[in-house]
Formats: C-alpha cells, structure tokens, sequence
C-alpha cells in the first residue's frame, strides 16, 4: 500500500503542474501560440479615383496580376520557367534563377521559397492565357495575386493638375498634382487580416479571425470642366503650332468662386508614359513659374491710383512724347509716345510712362503695399502642390528705376495663377477670392467628407474704383485699346494685354524675346469667365510680337467657345458690333 | 472490495482507449506520415486495439502462472528478438534507433515482449518455495543479471526510455518481494550513474537532456517540448475543444504518439488532462488492490511489476511533456498511436483480470478470517 501511495503522489505531482501550466502560466502559453501562428496579412485598399466636375475620371485604377510562385510545390521547375517566360516576355535564365531561391522556413530549415514574386502588373489577359496554359499542362505552384494600377484615361489632358502616383511600400504614393495634394484623401486605409498559419506556412481558413476590412480612398472632384480644358487644350495647341513659343500658360477661371474651369500648360506630357520626359514637361507652369506679368499689371498700379484718389479716370498725365528719363534712365512708350493721356486712356493705350508716373504719385510703399494686397508675393492656395508665391521685393530693396519698372509690371516676379486671380478681383469688384481646383471629397461609402465653398481673402478695392477699372479695361478690348483681337461676339470682354521683355539669366533684358499675354474676364458687368493666355517667347512670323496681336486672338476663340459650352446669354447688341469689328480686323491694336 | 477495484480497473482502461482513439482522429490527419489518408492512424490504430482486446480477453482465461513458469521461453525469445533488431531486412532502423522489427507486415517493438518476460522472471524467482530474496547472490545478482542482459540489448538498440523502465520496474519488485534494504539502495544509485554515463556517452541524449534543464540553451532539442507546454498552457482550464487544436498541426513533432497528452490538453484543457491523471491513479490503485488480494507470491509480483511498467510508463510521458523530466520517446498507455504497445497494455490488463478470477473470493476471504480469528483465539487460550 506504501507502494500505491507513493504512485498516488507522483500523479499529484503531475496534477500541480498541469494546474501551473494550464492555469497560472495559460494567458503566457496562449500569447506565445498565438505569435507562433499568427500573421498579418495586409488586404490593400483602393485608391480612390479624381473626376472632373461632372465625374468624367481622370485617374482611375485598373486591375492587374501579380505572377507568384510557391516554388515548395513546383515539380516540373524547367517546363514552368520556361512557360512563365514566353508569357510574360521575361529572359529563361532571369526566371530559372527567380524560381531557384530558397528560404529558411519557420523550423530554420532551408528549402525553396514559398513566396517568388516573378512580374508584377502583369495585364489580365495575359494572366489568363498564363493559366489556361498552365492548367491544361498540369504545372503547379502558380499563383495570381490581385493588383492594381493607376491609369490616366485623359492621358496628357491635366496633365499637371492631376499628376500622378508612384508605387512606394507596396503603396501607391503621390508624387505630383492632385494625386500629391490629395494623397491622403485618396491612398485610403489598408485593412488588415490575421490568419493563422500551420508549420509550413499554409494558411488555415477555419482559424482566420480578426479581420478589419480596408477602407478604399475616397472620390476627388475637380472643379475643371473637361469640355472645357479640351477646348483650352486644342486651342493652345493650335496657337503653339502658329507661334512656336517655348512655353505657354492658359488659365480659366470662374471669377466669382474662384472655381478653375481649366488650366493647360505646355509643353506637356502623357500621365501613362512617364519615362524619360524632362522635368520642363512636368513642371505645372500655372502656379511653379514666375514671369514678369508686364503690362497686365498696370491695372494693379491704376487701381491703387484710383482707390487712394490720386486720380479719377479723366485725369489728364503727360506721357513725355515717348520719352521719360527719371532716376537716370529713359523710359519708353512702344512704337510712338503720347501726349497728354487721360488715366483711363493709359491702360487703353498701355503707356509705360502714363503708368510710371502714376507710380511715383503713389510713392513705394502704397503701391507695394497695393501689390500685396492684389495677391502678389503670396501663393494663392490653391489646392495643387508646389505652388510658389512669386517674388515682390519690399520697398527697402527698391533700386532708384524701380518705382518706374514696378508699375508696368517688371521687376516683380508673378505666377500666372496670380496673374488670374488679381484680374478676378477686378472682375469680382474688389473682392479678392482664392482660387480653388478642388470641389469637392467623397468617400466611398458615398459621404461627402469635404466641400470646398469660395473663400473670400479680402476686399482689394471698393466697387466703385473696380467699375471705373472695369469700363477701362472694356475699352482696351475696342477699336482704340490694344487688345481689339481679344473681342468675343456678342459679350463685352474687359481685359489687359502684356507684353514683357524676357529677362536674361546673365541679368538686364533680352532683346526680342518676350513673354505675352492676355488676361480678362466676359462678360464684363457680369464677370462668368476670367481667362488668362500667356505665351513664353512665341516666334511671331508676321504677325507683331504683342499680347494684342498674338495671345488675344487665342483668348477670343477660347472665350467664344467656353461662352457657348457655360451657356452664356450674348448681348443681341454686342452681335451687330462683333461684325464690324471683324472686316476691322488689322485695326489700331497694341 | 475486489469486486469494485476490476470495475474501476475497466472503466479507466476503456476511458483511455476511447480518449485514445478519439485524439488520434483529432491529431493524426495532420501527421506527416499520414500518407495522405485522413484516417490512417484511427484505422490502424482500431486494428491494433482488436488484436489487444483479443490478447487481453484470452490472457484473461489463461493461468498467470503459466507466464511466471514459462518464463524462459519468454526470456529467449525476447533476447532473441531484440538481437533481430540488429539483423539487416528483419530489424527496421526509424530516427536512428533500431527497435522495430518487421514481420508478416507489422512492426513489432521486441522491448515490449523484453518488459513482460523480465516481469515474469522476477515473479517466478521470488515465488519460489526455496525462499532466495534476502540472500546476495541468488537472490539479488542472479536475476537482476538476466534482466540486466535484456536491458544492455534494449539500450544498444538505444532505447533508453523502455531500458529504464524495465530497471526501475525490477527494482521495484526485490522491494516488493523483500530484497535487503541496502541492496536496493546501492542499485538504484547505480542506475542514477548508468543512466549518468548512458546520457554522457551518446550524443543525440545529452543534448535532450540538457535541453531539459535549459530550454533557451538547446532550441533545437527543447523545440519539441516547448511545442508540447506551448498546446498545454494555451489549452487553458476548458481548452480550445476538441479538433481545434493548433499545435498538432506540424508544429509539434509526434503529436500522435509520444506527445499526444499536450494535444489532450489543448483542445480539452486542464478538465482533460486532470481526468486523464485521475484515470492512471484509478488504474494504478486498482491494478494494485487486485494484486495484493493475489492467491500466490506469483500473482502478487506479476501484477505489481504489470501495473508498474504502465504507470511508469505514463508517469514519464507525462513528466516529460510537462517538462518534469528530460525528453524521452515513451507513448502513452492506452492513448499514444503506437500498435505493440497498446497490444502489451492490454495484454498485461487480461493478466490483471486472470489474477482477479483467481484471488480469494470473499467468501474465501470471510472464511480465513474465521479461521485466524478462530486461530488467534486458540493461542489466546493457550497462552491463558
């Protein structure tokens, strides 16, 4: 009986410790077979689309496969490498070596790997003639992961604003345009999947638990028109043909909301083919170039004249004939001087003295103060990345020619974007509203989760000096302004030419090359429309190398076609002008 | 009294195979060697269980003391088997061992048939009516000799586990039959150094063994047994239920058959693993009860040094998947996949149950108490 009790014992013995085991030390066997089994498997959401403003996409995702091999259940290794390489145009040796790695499994042993990625974005048919063949020739251990790739329908349409993704982490990541700003609002949030796995790595489907699903990148829509930026695109690609110019700008913008209807630059580049194109062709010129706005930036100069009531409109200046020397250099009007002009008559005209003197009457810090308050020198914030503030020196940094060069618009650095938006305050009364490209951010559950309304900086100018500025602005799109080609049938257009000579990279001016441009708005009491065109260093042919002869003649075919496509009421009026103006055409323009 | 111990006797052993052959279905799919038949193990294993209960019902019926007597037969013919381990074409070699010979389809452990004919020599050499135990040389040497003879064929072969069971179940039975203290005492130290030296000389022991002591140092050899505490202790008091363990799936090595008690404890938790203890201490006391209440000294020490090499058995397979003792390869009884091992359990039960039909019977029992009490009377008388 000693003997029975001594047995009993020992078995109590093994009762404690299966009490200590499963009981006491449970929580800590139980985290350690879950580490053990457990892996985490990333279930990758989709990136969510951009449209435009009526939900056309302009980036989108398709489907592609990934090839993987389970090279732990290949037998005939040779025959599969050798189908995986017809298929996937990949060299044999390239894909015998892919498939002859090994890995050192979870007992520490090494053996051949059960994960080879072969090709990755491989097209679905190919994928499906790579199965078929496989499956009829009974090889095994192909395995097709689902992928996807970010596809650009437009191709180089917006090119610029939309931008484009790059795959970073197994992610896509944006590196330009939308894609870049809206990166957040689009990668969306993977989902993550734990499944338990057996010795060998297999996945146990009776043991998956925890599963947090991914939530797909929401839906960015765009306030571009693309009825309208194909109009904008097909009109600048005929101009580039007629000017050859190096680089050109065109902008239209809803001046009301600050909404952009279109926004082209060239030279350009196809979103899908991205290779080997030079870094000018990516640049979104828009908002990432400053120019020397040049003579579209004597409204901005007249407007704090007129605002402060230095002058009124019927001011009569001296414009010296065509030649004024101030701080020892003499200053030109183009092709002939005047007289005596009335303020308004200095913008018709775009006199460079008649403006100059203007700027003295202001003295550096109202009109630098003006400049700011236009928008220069800071970045409109409009939702596209890169964007750059241009470059406006304070007062202190002035030479003694600069209160005469400033007004004209040189000396001062400006994005076109900021170009559009100083002339949208004009065309919006005074009041200056950030452009925006953004409307607005669905989830895609289908919640909005962003809306984008107009947000109104600041009050540049009050109504009434706009509206002197306004009837001006109408009168250098006449017979006597400088922009008569800028003229749309059937709607008073308001707008400025520029023309600016090229600054040379050695320092002073290029002679003979400059940067023109139109900017204004339609109709002109009832702003829909604001446009700018600018074209870097066209090669005129015959044609006089003006804003007036060669950007406003784009901006009226521009103009006209976006006013039939928005719907615009013309003026029954303006019609019976339009055609007088058009036998006119070689008119006194500038 | 006897009675209920065969009765508990019984309802442990079925307890056991039935647990058994369940947890074979639950953890052999997943075995390697499986050949790719879900049910392999379930349907060898029931074929084996058949030939056991078979052996176990005619052992019933057959005189114990015709084992103890023939023992020399016994002994040649497991000395003869076991040295077959060792002839190329008959003795099979499996993980570097060679313990299995192959007959007529089956594979057979010779040390089991070693285990019982060692039983059934000791039984017979203490029964007899030239009472030896107490002497040195007849009653000592002598037999723990020829028993030793069995163990240096069992440990060549290396098998240490079934080696040191058949040791420890010999010493158990001079104590039983009333060796002298100091005998028993002086060879057990020698068994701790044989086993010392055993562990020191082969390589493929003394990295299990120190494994044992330090896991982290040996993750190699201890894999296997954190493995096993790693399906125990995840188990928890109520377990994961039945078929859905995790461990056996290739993660623990021999999950079917030495290490089916960690798998027991995953998916039934500590209820089953405790029910499981219960189950060998029922048999051990009941196996033990039945002994004593024995007709002879023969029945006595067969089925004491029977009920030993089980619960010895079990006791070091629990030891070891509990990481109590250091990793040795011994199934389960009548739970581990494991066909000669299963068919000597139950054929050393038959033998417990021959025992039990021939013991005193109770009226028997009542009459020799008379009789003593009579007796005693008697000399109280005498002595008055």
């Amino acid at each position: 009986m000693c003997l029975g009790a001594c047995v009993a014992f020992g078995f109590t013995v093994f009762s404690l410790r299966l009490v200590d085991l499963q009981v006491s030390r449970a929580d800590y066997y139980s985290a350690l077979a879950l580490e053990k089994h457990s892996t985490q498997q990333t279930i990758y959401a989709r990136r969510g689309s951009v449209t435009d403003v009526n939900g056309v996409p302009l980036a989108s995702n398709e489907p592609v496969k990934t090839v993987v091999i389970d090279a732990s259940v290949v037998r005939h290794s040779d025959a599969l490498a050798e189908v995986l390489s017809r298929h996937l145009e990949m060299p044999l040796d390239q894909v015998k070596t892919r498939l002859a790695r090994q890995t050192q499994g979870p007992n520490g042993k090494w053996g051949p790997s059960p994960y080879i990625v072969i090709k990755k974005e491989v097209p679905e048919q190919v994928a499906e003639a790579l199965r078929e063949e496989v499956l009829k020739r009974n090889l095994r251990g192909l395995v097709f992961e689902q992928d996807s790739v970010r596809v650009y329908p437009n191709g180089s349409m917006l090119c610029h604003v939309v931008g484009f993704v790059s795959r970073m982490n197994g992610g896509l990541k944006g590196v330009e345009g939308v894609e870049r700003s809206m990166d957040n609002f689009l990668k969306g949030h993977d989902g993550v999947r734990f499944t338990e796995r057996d010795r060998t790595g297999k996945e146990m489907p009776a043991f998956r638990h925890m599963e947090r699903p991914p939530r797909d990148g929401a839906t960015v829509k765009l306030t571009v028109d693309m009825v309208l930026q194909d109009i904008v695109e097909s009109e600048m690609d005929a101009a580039m043909k007629q000017f050859r110019p190096k680089m050109a700008t065109c902008i239209l913008v809803r001046p009301a909301t600050g909404e952009v209807l279109a926004m082209v630059n060239r030279p350009h580049y196809n979103l899908n083919q991205r290779e080997g194109v030079p870094d000018e062709a990516r640049k979104n010129r828009a908002i990432m170039d400053m120019v020397e706005p040049g003579s579209t930036f004597k409204v901005v100069t007249t407007a704090a004249a007129l605002d402060l009531k230095l002058v009124t409109p019927e001011t009569s200046i001296n414009c010296e004939n065509g030649h004024f020397s101030y701080g020892g250099a003499v200053l030109h009007d183009s092709h002939h001087g005047y007289g005596d002009l009335t303020v308004n008559d200095i913008l018709v005209k775009s006199s460079n003295i008649g403006v100059a003197k203007l700027g003295i009457k202001l003295g550096d810090h109202r009109l630098y103060d003006y400049i700011r308050r236009f928008g220069f020198g800071d970045r409109t914030g409009i939702q596209l990345p890169g964007e750059i503030g241009g470059i406006v020196h304070a007062p202190r940094h002035w030479t003694k020619m600069s209160i005469t060069h400033i007004p004209m618009g040189h000396e001062v650095g400006a994005t076109p974007m900021q170009v559009v938006s100083a002339l949208c305050t004009v065309a919006n009364r005074g009041l200056l509203v950030t452009p925006q490209i953004i409307s607005s951010i669905t989830s895609s559950s289908g919640e909005t989760l962003a809306s984008y309304p107009p947000v109104e900086v600041r009050r540049v100018i009050p109504p009434e000096v706009a509206e002197q500025l306004v009837s001006a602005l109408k009168e250098v799109v006449s017979k006597k302004g400088t922009a008569s080609l800028a003229h749309v049938p059937g709607f008073a257009v308001a707008g400025k030419t520029g023309t600016a000579q090229k600054t040379s990279p050695t320092g002073g001016y290029e002679h003979g090359h400059y940067v023109v441009s139109f900017a204004g708005f339609l109709p002109a009491d009832k702003p829909e429309l604001c446009a700018l065109v600018l074209m870097d260093d066209p090669v005129p042919g015959s044609t006089p190398n003006y804003g007036g002869y060669i950007a406003a003649p784009v901006f009226s075919r521009i103009a006209q076609r976006a006013a039939r496509h928005l719907n615009m009421t013309p003026n029954p009026d303006l019609l019976k002008v339009a055609g007088s103006l058009a036998k006119n055409e070689g008119g006194k323009t500038r | 009294m006897n009675r209920r111990s065969v009765f508990l006797l019984l309802l442990a052993v079925g307890g056991l195979l039935a647990l058994g052959i369940v947890m074979l279905a639950s953890t052999g799919e997943f075995s390697q060697d499986a050949h790719g038949r879900p049910h392999y193990f379930v349907y060898h294993q029931l074929m084996w269980l058949g030939i056991g209960l078979v052996l176990c019902f005619t052992l019933a019926r057959i005189d114990y003391h015709f084992w103890v007597n023939k023992w020399p037969y016994l002994y040649g013919l497991s000395l003869l088997l076991l040295i077959c381990c060792f002839v190329p074409h008959i003795g099979a070699k499996i993980n570097g061992s060679r313990r299995w010979i192959h007959l007529a389809g089956l594979t057979f452990q010779p040390s089991e048939l070693a285990k019982f004919a060692s039983v059934c020599l000791l039984s017979w050499w203490y029964s007899q009516e030239d009472r030896v135990e107490r002497e040195f040389i007849r009653g000592f040497v002598v037999p723990l000799g020829l028993v030793g003879l069995l163990m240096f064929w069992t440990v060549i072969e290396v098998d240490v586990g079934s080696t040191s069971l058949i040791g420890a179940t010999a010493i158990t039975m001079t104590f039983i039959a009333g060796s002298r203290w100091r005998y028993v005492l002086s060879v057990c130290l020698m068994g701790v150094g044989g086993i010392a030296s055993a562990i020191a000389l082969l390589p493929e022991r003394t990295g299990r063994f120190f494994a044992f002591l330090h896991p982290e140092l040996y993750p190699a050899d201890a894999y296997q047994t954190q493995q096993g505490l790693i399906a125990l202790g995840s188990g928890g008091v109520t377990g994961l239920g039945l078929g859905n363990g995790r461990q056996k799936l290739l993660y623990l090595p021999f999950a079917h058959t030495d290490f089916i008690f960690p798998v027991i404890g995953e998916e039934l938790g500590l209820t089953g693993t405790l029910g499981i203890v219960f189950a060998y201490v029922i048999f051990v006391l009941a196996g033990m009860s039945i002994a004593v209440k024995s007709r002879d000294r023969a029945g006595l020490l067969l089925g004491t040094g029977l009920v030993m090499l089980i619960a010895m058995q079990a006791a070091v397979n629990l030891g070891v998947t509990t990481e109590l003792l250091p990793n040795k390869g011994l199934p389960l009884p009548f739970i581990s996949y494991g066909g000669s091992n299963l068919a000597f359990c139950l054929a050393a039960v038959g033998i417990l149950l021959n025992i039990y039909r021939q013991c005193v019977s109770e009226q028997e029992e009542q009459h020799m108490e008379q009789m003593e009490m009579a007796l005693q009377a008697q000399n109280k008388v005498v002595r008055l």
